[in-house]
């Protein structure tokens, strides 16, 4: 029987590129907050069981009518990608706007907050064989003065992964990907430049988003039945700089 | 078969004769790989496990060498450059653990399962170096476990080494990347194996999977499982890490 996933901020990037690879072998319900057009799931998914729901994961309300249209469609959840989140551009501390603090930890931290318990406990309901992956980042673990905000929700959601891989214990697991550069849509619109950060990756290259999605779709397999609670750098050696 | 980059890559494995290292071989084999098996001690054993692995796939050697002697890494080395002349996987799996509390560690001992543990794992990625350079996509995976984390008592030398075995990992990883060599670490928790069985009973066992979050202990299928995924294709982007595969026991 296929399993049903929901992948959330996956319209794009890491996310998308986790779906497509998802929707080889299971029904994958994608998201974003912004819609898509007719068009996006034929030319993305050949064909596979792809559904679009459109939520913003920092509202609670959406985040009810996400989990109302899976049990109404599908009836069950197995695993979740609670990828969605925002990189607000570069800024040091001393300029960071009130606004911006709050809408990165309203997105990022609460509504990855939101998406565990709500589809954790959907899972934990109807499914007997439950996974999750949630997207850390290595500036949750090494910092960053220019996103420290951003960094500290990263740093949240590595806590947050543990807290829940705890809390649903032995029904559900729970680990975290938590990615280096990688060369994607969200990353290029920062505005870094690939060249001075490819230098400190041990490696000498950004990562693929297809690199991440490997990393996800290993963690929530069964061939990772006995890990959980761990986080996963997948930055080609970036953290050991 | 689960992966197709493991076609013809040469895998050796330390202590691959029974527990992780023979799972982990087997899962290989059956993927497509030729592996190298290794063992210290127990030819009858070996000659099984080489029978029940050659059942699903390549069994390329069966080398009978010691890794806490340093003579026995050099034996291993040339015996798989003459016959194989490269090598794609190292995975450092064979441990030794010598009980004993610490203020009573005998410093030979202490030293013998360093030089196991540890040393000679650092000698063992060294000496092949040469043999890996040869590969396409050389990868080195080294077997800690939760101890390099949390201590135990009564088995100093051996937190001490897997500690030791997570650096090593990073500074493997760091100076080996310009030869495209990737190293990375797993961390096991309790399984059941021949060595711990030969120092556990039933009851340890089942006390200790009710206190793990999984609830269960190991699957020595559980390692393999996660091995070859870091051998793998899909982890070209993994360097230096410490994935632990323990059911979630450091949370607690």
């Amino acid at each position: 029987m296929k399993k049903i996933v929901l992948i959330t901020g996956s319209t794009q990037g890491i996310g998308l590129a986790t779906s497509k690879k998802l929707s080889e072998n299971n029904i994958v319900i994608i998201n974003d907050n912004k819609g898509i057009d007719d068009n996006f799931i034929r030319e993305n998914f050949k064909g596979n069981e792809v559904f679009y729901f459109k939520a913003d994961i920092s509202n609670s309300n959406d985040l009810e009518s996400l989990k109302d249209f899976i049990l109404q469609k599908f009836g069950r959840l197995d695993m979740v990608v609670a990828h969605a989140g925002i990189i607000p551009l570069p800024c040091d501390i001393d300029n960071i706007t009130p606004e911006n603090i709050d809408k990165t930890v309203n997105v990022n931290l609460i509504g990855t907050f939101n998406t565990l318990k709500i589809f954790g406990n959907l899972i934990k309901d109807t499914s007997k064989n439950g996974s999750i992956v949630t997207t850390t980042s290595v500036d949750g673990i090494i910092g960053e003065p220019y996103n420290a905000i951003y960094s500290a929700t990263k740093a949240g959601i590595i806590s947050l992964t543990k807290s829940f891989a705890r809390y649903f214990g032995e029904n559900i697991r729970v680990n975290a990907v938590a990615p280096g550069l990688i060369d994607t849509p969200l990353t290029a619109s920062t505005g870094e430049d690939p060249k001075a950060t490819t230098d400190y990756s041990i490696i000498q290259r950004m990562g693929t988003a297809g690199e991440i999605a490997n990393a996800i779709c290993f963690l929530l397999s069964d061939e990772a039945s006995y890990i959980t609670g761990q986080i996963l750098a997948v930055d080609g050696g970036f953290t050991l700089k | 078969m689960k992966y197709d980059c493991f076609k013809n890559k040469v895998a050796f494995i330390t202590g691959s004769t029974s527990g992780f290292g023979k799972a982990t071989a087997m899962e290989l084999a059956k993927n497509g790989a030729i592996v190298i098996l290794n063992y210290a001690n127990d030819d009858e054993r070996a000659k099984k496990a080489a029978v029940e692995i050659s059942n699903f796939g390549t069994v390329g050697d069966c080398i009978k060498a010691d890794i806490s002697k340093e003579e026995d890494i050099l034996k291993i080395v040339s015996i798989i450059k003459e016959k194989f002349g490269k090598l794609d996987y190292l995975v450092n799996n064979a441990a030794i653990d010598i009980g004993g509390s610490f203020e009573n560690f005998s410093i030979e001992d202490f030293k013998k399962e360093m030089n196991a543990n540890l040393i000679h794992r650092f000698y063992l990625i060294q000496q092949s170096v040469e043999l890996m350079r040869k590969s396409n996509q050389p990868r080195v995976v080294n077997v800690a476990s939760r101890y390099a984390e949390r201590p135990l008592a009564d088995a100093s030398p051996l937190c001490i080494s897997e500690a030791g075995t997570v650096m090593l990992t990073k500074v493997a990883a760091l100076e080996l990347a310009k030869f495209n060599i990737k190293v990375n670490t797993i961390s096991p928790a309790l399984a059941i194996t021949p060595l711990t069985e030969a120092i556990m009973n039933k009851e340890d066992f089942d006390a200790y999977a009710k206190v793990n979050p999984s609830g269960r202990v190991c699957d020595p299928q559980d390692v393999a499982n996660t091995i070859l995924f870091l051998l793998s294709s899909d982890a070209d982007y993994i360097n230096g890490e410490n994935l632990n595969v323990n059911g979630g026991i450091l949370l607690k």
